[in-house]
């Protein structure tokens, strides 16, 4: 997976490309987490237009992410989900908990 | 011996270099040693000039360094390593490097000795680091083994009723892994099902599907309400495993196989499937979300009420069969699975399980990368 991270005033937008598995959704909560709970960014933004699938570890990265958020008031937003990514949402019934938008106009508009 | 003329020239440039330096003439008669050879071997000047090399070894060492003297004065140099007498009877690990000298003087053999305890000691620790690593290694596998055996007691027996039969699969990606699914009989006329995936693949993950086996075993015996039992599981992960990272889907559902009705509840899990002769399955969706994850993820209408008809197929499985890629990338997907349970919903039922394994595996490039479980129950 390769991550690559763009600041505008509070948001900061997560570029990610590749598979969201368990050997580097770690690096990829890491990443997030400093993010919000060192830098504060106001609003988290991850861009998955270019991750072809999320396993199960991937998506517990997301749930930290999305947890950290709301601890701190912060929002935690996913955009661009490839249908298998959106599936896998879809059957763990999270796609209700997380704030998601087809692209970045609408998360920095909404 | 009297010490050559360019000996005696260059010695000031041979007593400053950080290496042993000897030099020796071809009777292996010890000419000159520099300070920091002094330093490793403990000997004084007086105690090495004009003495044969081999004095101060072991006849068995000599023997085993006579050849690598031989291939200096033969080719003129050579590099390999040995060990340096000390003083104290000692031996310093060192790599030797020798060149050969021939002027007018006659021939002389220089050589370099460069001090390689350290390495030769952390060799030592490496070494004995991989004996003890292999030894707990040896040991891991063994326990592995020992849980893989645990868990594969824990995997559904078939179940062949009057009204129900029940045929299973199970196989971890690894030697053990976070499936499992239960069919145990409750009275006469009752069925309880589970199929159950814990987040992950290992150890940890296996331990966790173990210790969750036994309360919902229990709980779907005593008829608890799948609200409740999903409630108390939640709890029990967020409360007593507290793991970030770690969560469970569940498909739950009790058949009354007299009455041919089941009830049916899902947590964040893959749509369980009917399957009837000739149509599309129909999908039970999961109300409710992952568990352990989140504080209040079950939806109160959980569970749901179905009607069964004679020879309905009731597929219960984990994510290890939807999350199945082609060579192109595409994951098979509810939709694939629903197709598969379609074409085989025709076969004979004791055929359907090898059936949607089958068409799984057709669909799927490579090997399983994730645990898969695959419960088939057929209504006689």
């Amino acid at each position: 997976v390769q991550i690559s991270a763009r600041r505008h005033d509070k948001t900061t937008i997560f570029d990610v490309s590749g598979d969201i598995d368990f050997a580097n959704s770690p690096d990829m909560r890491q990443l997030m987490l400093r993010e919000i709970c060192e830098i504060r960014a106001s609003r988290v933004v991850l861009n998955l237009s270019k991750v072809r699938y999320i396993d199960s570890s991937g998506v517990a990265s997301l749930i930290e992410g999305l947890k950290a958020s709301r601890d701190l008031g912060s929002r935690f937003i996913l955009i661009g989900l490839s249908a298998s990514a959106r599936e896998v949402l879809h059957l763990s019934r999270l796609t209700k908990v997380f704030e998601i938008y087809d692209n970045e106009e609408q998360a920095l508009a909404g | 011996m009297k010490k050559p003329e360019w000996l005696t020239q260059i010695e000031t440039v041979l007593e400053v270099l950080n290496e042993g330096v000897v030099v020796a003439d071809d009777h292996n008669r010890i000419l000159f040693a520099n300070s920091r050879f002094l330093e490793m071997t403990g000997f004084s000047r007086h105690e090495l000039i004009g003495n044969d090399a081999s004095s101060f070894y072991s006849s068995q060492e000599w023997a085993s360094l006579t050849p690598q003297i031989d291939i200096v004065f033969r080719s003129g140099h050579n590099r390999y390593s040995f060990v340096l007498p000390q003083k104290g009877g000692g031996r310093l690990p060192v790599i030797m490097s020798s060149r050969m000298i021939r002027n007018s003087s006659g021939q002389f053999d220089i050589v370099t000795f460069t001090d390689i305890s350290e390495q030769v000691r952390a060799e030592e620790e490496l070494r004995s680091a991989n004996i003890e690593l292999k030894k707990r290694q040896m040991e891991i596998e063994e326990d592995l083994r020992l849980a893989a055996r645990v868990q594969r007691s824990l995997a559904p027996r078939s179940v062949v009723g009057d009204k129900l039969s029940v045929d299973s699969f199970y196989h971890p990606v690894h030697s053990i892994g976070g499936d499992f699914a239960l069919a145990n009989p409750v009275g006469h006329e009752n069925l309880g099902l589970l199929v159950c995936d814990v987040s992950g693949h290992g150890i940890g993950s296996a331990l966790v599907a173990n210790r969750i086996y036994s309360e919902t075993t229990a709980n779907l015996q005593s008829g608890m309400s799948f609200v409740d039992m999903f409630e108390e599981l939640n709890r029990f992960l967020i409360e007593e495993i507290g793991s970030s990272g770690m969560f469970v889907t569940v498909a739950a559902a009790r058949i009354d196989a007299h009455r041919r009705r089941m009830v049916f509840a899902g947590a964040g899990h893959p749509p369980a499937m009917i399957a009837r002769h000739g149509q599309s399955p129909i999908l039970l969706e999961s109300r409710s979300m992952i568990l352990g994850a989140l504080p209040d993820p079950i939806d109160v209408t959980t569970s749901l009420e179905v009607e069964l008809q004679p020879d309905d197929r009731i597929v219960l499985y984990t994510d290890g069969i939807t999350e199945a890629f082609n060579s192109r990338g595409q994951m098979l997907g509810v939709e694939g699975v629903q197709e598969i349970v379609r074409r085989t919903s025709s076969l004979p039922p004791n055929q359907m399980k090898q059936g949607i394994l089958d068409g799984v595996a057709e669909w799927r490039e490579g090997p399983p990368t994730d645990d898969v479980s695959l419960m088939l129950v057929h209504v006689r």
